[in-house]
């Protein structure tokens, strides 16, 4: 975790496939259910063939995980308290891509506890397309909460 | 007021979907750990009482439209998510009783598609605010008909 965070300074995750698997675990429902996986555009082929895709696509929500990710890398537990994250998902995700985090800092507001930091942020291909798109901000306390 | 029985194309302002409540498992968290490769220590135990964490993209999951027991899809259509606005207010741990809330508060017309402004409120038992989730939503293959 960064001990600041100053202006135009970049956080980028790891490229991380989005494997089938992956997926599944997400989009399938329960693993304990007799029913699992579930099968729809997230997990099933023929589903999402149905739909005219070429492949199960992620749920956009799964790629937000990976900016929460880096969210909770950058703020700590602080993030569980006053984290505020606002995306769109301008193109798709099918299984066996990979994605990364990104986050660029936009603005820093000191404030009496800490700083408030607002921040681009973004997922991305190994190509650069972009799929996730939005901002976040969160408090970065002076004194890491060891909580 | 009532909870809706309409199909998720035909929401309107001031509907609310019927609540759901639920308890994320230890083994829940797990496979949402392996879903989002993210095995940090504090979803798997606690520094300080030993009880881990939920993964954040569980809570954001279980806020989806989808998980009320009223959604309902007309045949042919389908439920897509284009734009969500998130607030964390309170870390939660394994274990611990949620219920989230859905309401329509707006609607309106882009590109020739109607989306819907759904606002997803999940609280713990002593109904605590947990996260608020704003999603933008359109259910394309009815709308028009």
């Amino acid at each position: 975790m960064p001990a600041q965070m100053l202006d135009g300074e970049t956080y980028t995750g790891c490229m991380r496939e989005l494997s089938i698997a992956r997926l599944l675990a997400f989009s399938g429902g329960a693993l304990a259910s007799t029913r699992w996986p579930a099968k729809n555009l997230h997990t099933d082929p023929d589903k999402a063939a149905e739909a005219g895709l070429p492949a199960p696509i992620a749920s956009g929500v799964q790629c937000e995980g990976d900016i929460i990710r880096l969210m909770t890398e950058l703020f700590g537990n602080a993030w569980f308290e006053h984290g505020k994250l606002h995306v769109k998902y301008p193109r798709p995700v099918f299984a066996g891509m990979s994605v990364r985090a990104c986050a660029r800092v936009r603005a820093r507001e000191v404030r009496r506890e800490g700083s408030l930091i607002e921040l681009d942020v973004w997922c991305e291909t190994p190509d650069m397309a972009v799929v996730v798109v939005g901002s976040a901000s969160c408090i970065k306390y002076e004194v890491e909460d060891s909580r | 007021m009532a909870l809706t029985t309409k199909f998720a194309h035909e929401l309107e302002p001031g509907d609310e979907y019927a609540p759901l409540e639920f308890v994320v498992t230890k083994d829940m968290n797990q496979q949402f750990l392996f879903a989002q490769e993210d095995f940090d220590p504090r979803y798997l135990s606690s520094k300080e009482d030993g009880v881990a964490l939920v993964h954040p993209a569980i809570l954001l999951q279980m806020a989806a439209n989808t998980k009320s027991p009223s959604f309902k899809l007309a045949a042919g259509s389908g439920s897509i998510l284009s734009e969500a606005e998130t607030t964390f207010a309170k870390p939660v741990a394994i274990g611990t009783k949620l219920t989230v809330r859905w309401r329509v508060t707006t609607a309106y017309e882009k590109r020739g598609r109607r989306y819907y402004v759904m606002v997803a409120e999940m609280e713990d038992a002593n109904g605590g605010l947990v996260l608020q989730r704003t999603l933008h939503l359109t259910f394309p293959g009815r709308e028009a008909k």
